[in-house]
Protein backbone atom coordinates (compact mmCIF):
# COMPACT_ATOMS: atom_id res chain seq x y z
CA UNK A 1 0.00 0.00 0.00
CA UNK A 2 2.85 2.32 0.90
CA UNK A 3 4.57 1.51 -2.40
CA UNK A 4 1.38 2.23 -4.34
CA UNK A 5 1.17 5.65 -2.71
CA UNK A 6 4.65 6.57 -3.85
CA UNK A 7 4.03 5.20 -7.32
CA UNK A 8 0.98 7.44 -7.64
CA UNK A 9 2.91 10.44 -6.27
CA UNK A 10 5.73 9.79 -8.76
CA UNK A 11 3.27 9.43 -11.64
CA UNK A 12 1.45 12.66 -10.76
CA UNK A 13 4.78 14.45 -10.40
CA UNK A 14 5.98 13.12 -13.75
CA UNK A 15 2.78 14.20 -15.50
CA UNK A 16 3.05 17.64 -13.90
CA UNK A 17 6.66 18.08 -14.99
CA UNK A 18 5.77 16.87 -18.47
CA UNK A 19 2.92 19.35 -18.83
CA UNK A 20 5.01 22.24 -17.52
CA UNK A 21 7.86 21.31 -19.85
CA UNK A 22 5.53 21.03 -22.80
CA UNK A 23 3.36 24.09 -22.28
CA UNK A 24 5.30 26.69 -20.31
CA UNK A 25 9.01 26.10 -20.83
CA UNK A 26 9.03 26.31 -24.68
CA UNK A 27 7.27 29.68 -24.70
CA UNK A 28 9.56 31.04 -22.01
CA UNK A 29 12.67 29.78 -23.81
CA UNK A 30 11.49 31.18 -27.12
CA UNK A 31 10.73 34.62 -25.73
CA UNK A 32 14.11 34.74 -24.04
CA UNK A 33 15.77 33.79 -27.30
CA UNK A 34 13.82 36.39 -29.27
CA UNK A 35 14.68 39.06 -26.72
CA UNK A 36 18.36 38.22 -27.07
CA UNK A 37 18.38 38.13 -30.86
CA UNK A 38 16.31 41.26 -31.38
CA UNK A 39 17.32 43.14 -28.24
CA UNK A 40 17.83 46.43 -30.09
CA UNK A 41 14.24 46.64 -31.29
CA UNK A 42 11.55 47.96 -28.97
CA UNK A 43 7.97 46.76 -28.73
CA UNK A 44 5.30 48.22 -31.01
CA UNK A 45 7.79 49.12 -33.67
CA UNK A 46 8.19 47.50 -37.06
CA UNK A 47 11.63 46.30 -38.12
CA UNK A 48 13.27 44.03 -40.64
CA UNK A 49 14.89 41.10 -38.94
CA UNK A 50 18.69 41.19 -39.25
CA UNK A 51 20.20 38.30 -41.20
CA UNK A 52 21.94 36.77 -38.19
CA UNK A 53 18.75 36.66 -36.14
CA UNK A 54 16.89 35.39 -39.18
CA UNK A 55 19.28 32.46 -39.59
CA UNK A 56 18.82 31.48 -35.97
CA UNK A 57 15.08 31.87 -35.68
CA UNK A 58 14.16 30.62 -39.17
CA UNK A 59 16.92 28.21 -40.19
CA UNK A 60 14.56 26.26 -42.41
CA UNK A 61 13.87 29.28 -44.66
CA UNK A 62 16.23 30.36 -47.45
CA UNK A 63 18.71 33.01 -46.26
CA UNK A 64 17.58 35.50 -48.91
CA UNK A 65 14.00 35.47 -47.65
CA UNK A 66 12.88 38.62 -45.91
CA UNK A 67 11.27 38.82 -42.48
CA UNK A 68 9.59 41.86 -40.99
CA UNK A 69 8.52 41.79 -37.36
CA UNK A 70 6.37 43.83 -35.05
CA UNK A 71 6.72 42.74 -31.44
CA UNK A 72 3.55 44.01 -29.88
CA UNK A 73 2.60 44.70 -26.31
CA UNK A 74 -1.10 45.33 -25.78
CA UNK A 75 -1.00 46.08 -22.07
CA UNK A 76 -1.28 49.84 -22.73
CA UNK A 77 -3.85 49.48 -25.52
CA UNK A 78 -4.32 48.22 -29.09
CA UNK A 79 -1.61 48.34 -31.70
CA UNK A 80 -2.07 49.18 -35.40
CA UNK A 81 0.05 47.37 -37.95
CA UNK A 82 0.22 49.25 -41.24
CA UNK A 83 1.50 46.90 -43.87
CA UNK A 84 3.24 47.92 -47.05
CA UNK A 85 4.08 44.83 -49.05
CA UNK A 86 5.48 44.10 -52.49
CA UNK A 87 3.29 42.82 -55.28
CA UNK A 88 4.53 39.27 -54.88
CA UNK A 89 4.02 36.24 -52.67
CA UNK A 90 4.00 37.12 -48.98
CA UNK A 91 2.53 35.82 -45.76
CA UNK A 92 1.59 37.44 -42.48
CA UNK A 93 1.33 35.40 -39.30
CA UNK A 94 0.44 36.77 -35.88
CA UNK A 95 1.83 34.75 -32.99
CA UNK A 96 1.28 34.97 -29.26
CA UNK A 97 4.44 35.29 -27.19
CA UNK A 98 4.38 31.54 -26.63
CA UNK A 99 4.43 30.79 -30.36
CA UNK A 100 0.72 30.06 -30.81
CA UNK A 101 -0.62 31.09 -34.22
CA UNK A 102 -3.39 33.67 -33.85
CA UNK A 103 -3.91 34.80 -37.42
CA UNK A 104 -2.57 34.18 -40.91
CA UNK A 105 -3.12 35.84 -44.26
CA UNK A 106 -1.37 35.70 -47.63
CA UNK A 107 -1.28 38.07 -50.59
CA UNK A 108 -3.86 35.95 -52.41
CA UNK A 109 -6.25 35.94 -49.48
CA UNK A 110 -5.89 39.63 -48.71
CA UNK A 111 -6.35 40.92 -52.24
CA UNK A 112 -4.25 43.97 -51.40
CA UNK A 113 -0.64 44.72 -50.54
CA UNK A 114 -1.31 47.69 -48.29
CA UNK A 115 -3.61 47.36 -45.32
CA UNK A 116 -3.96 48.09 -41.63
CA UNK A 117 -4.45 45.44 -39.01
CA UNK A 118 -5.50 46.23 -35.49
CA UNK A 119 -4.13 44.07 -32.70
CA UNK A 120 -6.10 44.21 -29.48
CA UNK A 121 -6.64 42.26 -26.31
CA UNK A 122 -9.50 39.78 -26.45
CA UNK A 123 -12.32 41.06 -24.27
CA UNK A 124 -12.80 39.50 -20.87
CA UNK A 125 -16.20 38.42 -19.63
CA UNK A 126 -16.93 41.81 -18.05
CA UNK A 127 -15.76 43.68 -21.15
CA UNK A 128 -18.29 41.81 -23.25
CA UNK A 129 -21.14 43.36 -21.32
CA UNK A 130 -19.71 46.85 -21.56
CA UNK A 131 -18.38 46.55 -25.10
CA UNK A 132 -17.56 49.75 -26.94
CA UNK A 133 -18.83 50.13 -30.45
CA UNK A 134 -16.04 49.67 -32.99
CA UNK A 135 -17.96 51.49 -35.72
CA UNK A 136 -16.14 54.75 -35.02
CA UNK A 137 -12.75 53.12 -35.48
CA UNK A 138 -11.86 52.97 -39.20
CA UNK A 139 -9.37 50.12 -38.74
CA UNK A 140 -11.53 47.93 -36.55
CA UNK A 141 -14.69 48.58 -38.51
CA UNK A 142 -12.93 47.50 -41.70
CA UNK A 143 -12.73 44.02 -40.18
CA UNK A 144 -8.95 43.73 -40.04
CA UNK A 145 -8.66 43.04 -36.36
CA UNK A 146 -6.89 40.34 -34.39
CA UNK A 147 -7.84 39.70 -30.78
CA UNK A 148 -5.21 38.16 -28.58
CA UNK A 149 -5.66 36.61 -25.16
CA UNK A 150 -1.98 37.23 -24.58
CA UNK A 151 -0.84 40.83 -24.15
CA UNK A 152 2.41 40.17 -25.93
CA UNK A 153 3.28 38.50 -29.19
CA UNK A 154 4.59 39.32 -32.61
CA UNK A 155 3.36 39.80 -36.15
CA UNK A 156 5.62 38.33 -38.77
CA UNK A 157 5.80 39.17 -42.47
CA UNK A 158 7.63 36.77 -44.73
CA UNK A 159 8.57 37.56 -48.33
CA UNK A 160 10.66 35.13 -50.40
CA UNK A 161 13.45 36.65 -52.47
CA UNK A 162 15.41 34.92 -55.21
CA UNK A 163 18.71 36.65 -54.56
CA UNK A 164 20.44 39.45 -52.67
CA UNK A 165 19.50 42.19 -55.16
CA UNK A 166 15.85 41.20 -55.07
CA UNK A 167 16.02 41.08 -51.30
CA UNK A 168 17.24 44.67 -51.16
CA UNK A 169 14.43 45.86 -53.42
CA UNK A 170 11.83 44.04 -51.36
CA UNK A 171 13.38 45.38 -48.16
CA UNK A 172 12.83 48.95 -49.32
CA UNK A 173 9.14 48.31 -49.84
CA UNK A 174 8.55 46.29 -46.68
CA UNK A 175 10.48 48.82 -44.58
CA UNK A 176 7.67 51.33 -45.23
CA UNK A 177 5.42 49.27 -42.98
CA UNK A 178 4.84 50.52 -39.48
CA UNK A 179 3.55 49.38 -36.15
CA UNK A 180 2.46 51.68 -33.37
CA UNK A 181 -0.05 52.31 -30.62
CA UNK A 182 -3.58 52.73 -31.93
CA UNK A 183 -6.48 54.56 -30.45
CA UNK A 184 -8.53 52.22 -28.29
CA UNK B 1 11.09 8.23 -46.44
CA UNK B 2 9.77 11.73 -45.85
CA UNK B 3 8.51 12.76 -42.43
CA UNK B 4 6.12 15.58 -41.82
CA UNK B 5 8.66 17.32 -39.62
CA UNK B 6 6.65 18.94 -36.88
CA UNK B 7 4.62 20.81 -39.41
CA UNK B 8 1.42 20.87 -37.47
CA UNK B 9 1.20 23.89 -35.26
CA UNK B 10 -1.79 22.48 -33.38
CA UNK B 11 0.39 19.73 -31.99
CA UNK B 12 1.95 20.94 -28.71
CA UNK B 13 4.91 18.60 -29.14
CA UNK B 14 5.57 20.05 -32.59
CA UNK B 15 5.34 23.60 -31.27
CA UNK B 16 7.66 22.75 -28.36
CA UNK B 17 10.15 21.23 -30.81
CA UNK B 18 10.53 24.58 -32.53
CA UNK B 19 10.27 26.86 -29.52
CA UNK B 20 12.82 25.01 -27.41
CA UNK B 21 15.32 25.49 -30.22
CA UNK B 22 14.49 29.22 -30.28
CA UNK B 23 12.72 28.90 -33.62
CA UNK B 24 9.28 29.96 -34.77
CA UNK B 25 6.88 27.13 -35.63
CA UNK B 26 5.43 27.53 -39.13
CA UNK B 27 1.74 28.39 -39.25
CA UNK B 28 -0.06 25.20 -40.15
CA UNK B 29 -2.25 26.88 -42.72
CA UNK B 30 0.76 28.39 -44.53
CA UNK B 31 3.64 25.92 -44.55
CA UNK B 32 4.54 22.28 -44.18
CA UNK B 33 8.02 21.08 -43.41
CA UNK B 34 9.08 17.62 -44.54
CA UNK B 35 12.42 16.08 -43.66
CA UNK B 36 14.22 13.01 -44.89
CA UNK B 37 17.48 11.50 -43.71
CA UNK B 38 17.30 8.44 -45.99
CA UNK B 39 17.14 7.71 -49.68
CA UNK B 40 14.43 5.68 -51.39
CA UNK B 41 16.26 2.44 -50.56
CA UNK B 42 16.37 3.29 -46.87
CA UNK B 43 20.07 4.15 -46.69
CA UNK B 44 21.22 7.09 -44.61
CA UNK B 45 22.02 10.18 -46.65
CA UNK B 46 25.76 10.92 -46.64
CA UNK B 47 27.47 14.09 -47.81
CA UNK B 48 30.12 12.16 -49.77
CA UNK B 49 27.48 10.50 -51.97
CA UNK B 50 25.67 11.89 -55.00
CA UNK B 51 21.88 11.93 -54.92
CA UNK B 52 19.28 12.83 -57.50
CA UNK B 53 16.08 14.27 -56.10
CA UNK B 54 13.31 14.20 -58.66
CA UNK B 55 9.71 15.25 -58.67
CA UNK B 56 6.96 16.16 -61.01
CA UNK B 57 5.85 19.70 -60.50
CA UNK B 58 5.14 20.15 -56.79
CA UNK B 59 1.60 21.46 -56.40
CA UNK B 60 2.63 24.40 -54.25
CA UNK B 61 2.97 28.07 -55.00
CA UNK B 62 6.40 28.20 -53.40
CA UNK B 63 8.79 25.66 -51.94
CA UNK B 64 12.40 25.34 -50.89
CA UNK B 65 14.66 22.35 -50.56
CA UNK B 66 17.65 22.55 -48.24
CA UNK B 67 20.42 20.17 -47.23
CA UNK B 68 21.77 20.26 -43.72
CA UNK B 69 23.76 18.03 -41.38
CA UNK B 70 21.56 15.68 -39.39
CA UNK B 71 23.90 15.46 -36.39
CA UNK B 72 24.58 19.10 -35.57
CA UNK B 73 22.39 22.17 -35.93
CA UNK B 74 23.45 24.22 -38.94
CA UNK B 75 22.63 27.86 -38.40
CA UNK B 76 25.15 29.47 -40.65
CA UNK B 77 25.12 28.35 -44.25
CA UNK B 78 22.34 25.97 -45.20
CA UNK B 79 22.54 25.21 -48.93
CA UNK B 80 19.12 25.69 -50.43
CA UNK B 81 17.27 25.81 -53.74
CA UNK B 82 13.80 27.28 -54.14
CA UNK B 83 10.97 27.12 -56.63
CA UNK B 84 12.04 30.57 -57.85
CA UNK B 85 15.49 29.28 -58.80
CA UNK B 86 14.75 25.80 -60.11
CA UNK B 87 15.21 24.93 -63.77
CA UNK B 88 12.41 22.62 -64.87
CA UNK B 89 12.16 20.15 -67.70
CA UNK B 90 9.77 20.76 -70.59
CA UNK B 91 7.17 18.57 -68.92
CA UNK B 92 7.46 20.52 -65.66
CA UNK B 93 9.50 17.83 -63.94
CA UNK B 94 12.56 18.74 -61.94
CA UNK B 95 15.75 17.04 -60.92
CA UNK B 96 18.04 18.36 -58.21
CA UNK B 97 21.51 16.93 -57.66
CA UNK B 98 22.96 16.82 -54.16
CA UNK B 99 26.72 16.38 -54.38
CA UNK B 100 30.01 17.74 -53.09
CA UNK B 101 31.23 18.48 -56.62
CA UNK B 102 29.47 20.61 -59.26
CA UNK B 103 26.83 18.90 -61.40
CA UNK B 104 25.11 20.55 -64.38
CA UNK B 105 21.55 21.65 -63.81
CA UNK B 106 20.02 22.14 -60.39
CA UNK B 107 22.71 21.44 -57.84
CA UNK B 108 22.90 21.72 -54.06
CA UNK B 109 26.22 21.21 -52.29
CA UNK B 110 26.17 19.91 -48.69
CA UNK B 111 28.18 22.26 -46.52
CA UNK B 112 29.18 19.67 -43.91
CA UNK B 113 30.70 16.19 -43.90
CA UNK B 114 28.84 13.17 -42.59
CA UNK B 115 25.15 12.36 -42.36
CA UNK B 116 22.87 14.87 -44.01
CA UNK B 117 19.17 15.57 -44.02
CA UNK B 118 16.99 17.03 -46.73
CA UNK B 119 14.31 19.48 -45.72
CA UNK B 120 11.43 20.48 -47.92
CA UNK B 121 9.45 23.56 -47.00
CA UNK B 122 6.18 23.75 -48.94
CA UNK B 123 3.76 26.63 -48.94
CA UNK B 124 0.20 25.62 -48.36
CA UNK B 125 -1.78 28.69 -49.23
CA UNK B 126 -4.99 27.31 -50.57
CA UNK B 127 -3.73 26.65 -54.06
CA UNK B 128 -1.93 23.49 -53.02
CA UNK B 129 -3.42 20.05 -52.71
CA UNK B 130 -4.30 18.34 -49.47
CA UNK B 131 -1.22 17.25 -47.58
CA UNK B 132 -2.05 13.57 -47.89
CA UNK B 133 -2.17 13.81 -51.69
CA UNK B 134 1.10 15.70 -52.05
CA UNK B 135 3.55 13.49 -53.93
CA UNK B 136 6.94 14.13 -52.40
CA UNK B 137 10.19 13.94 -54.38
CA UNK B 138 12.08 10.69 -54.74
CA UNK B 139 15.67 10.56 -53.49
CA UNK B 140 17.94 8.16 -55.37
CA UNK B 141 21.59 7.51 -54.65
CA UNK B 142 23.69 7.71 -57.80
CA UNK B 143 27.06 6.91 -56.29
CA UNK B 144 29.44 7.40 -53.40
Amino acid sequence: MRNLYWIIVAAVLAIGVHIVTLIFVPGFMFERNLNRLAADFPNNKFFLLPREAQRRIFPEYPPDALFGICRFDLTAGPVALNANLPDTFWTLTVYSKSGKTLYTVTDQQSGTDTFSLKLAMAPGLLDMFSAKNDDDDPVASSGWKVLSEDARGFALFWVPAGDQAMRENLSEILARSSCNRASS
Amino acid sequence: MWNLGAGTSSNPYAVAHFLLAGQVPPAQSLFRIYTSGRDDDGNRLRSECVYMISANNLPARWWSLSVEPSDIPDKTSTPVITSDQIVRGLDGSMIIAVARHPIPGNWVRPSHDGNIEIQLLVSNDGSSQEVSSLILPSVKRVGC
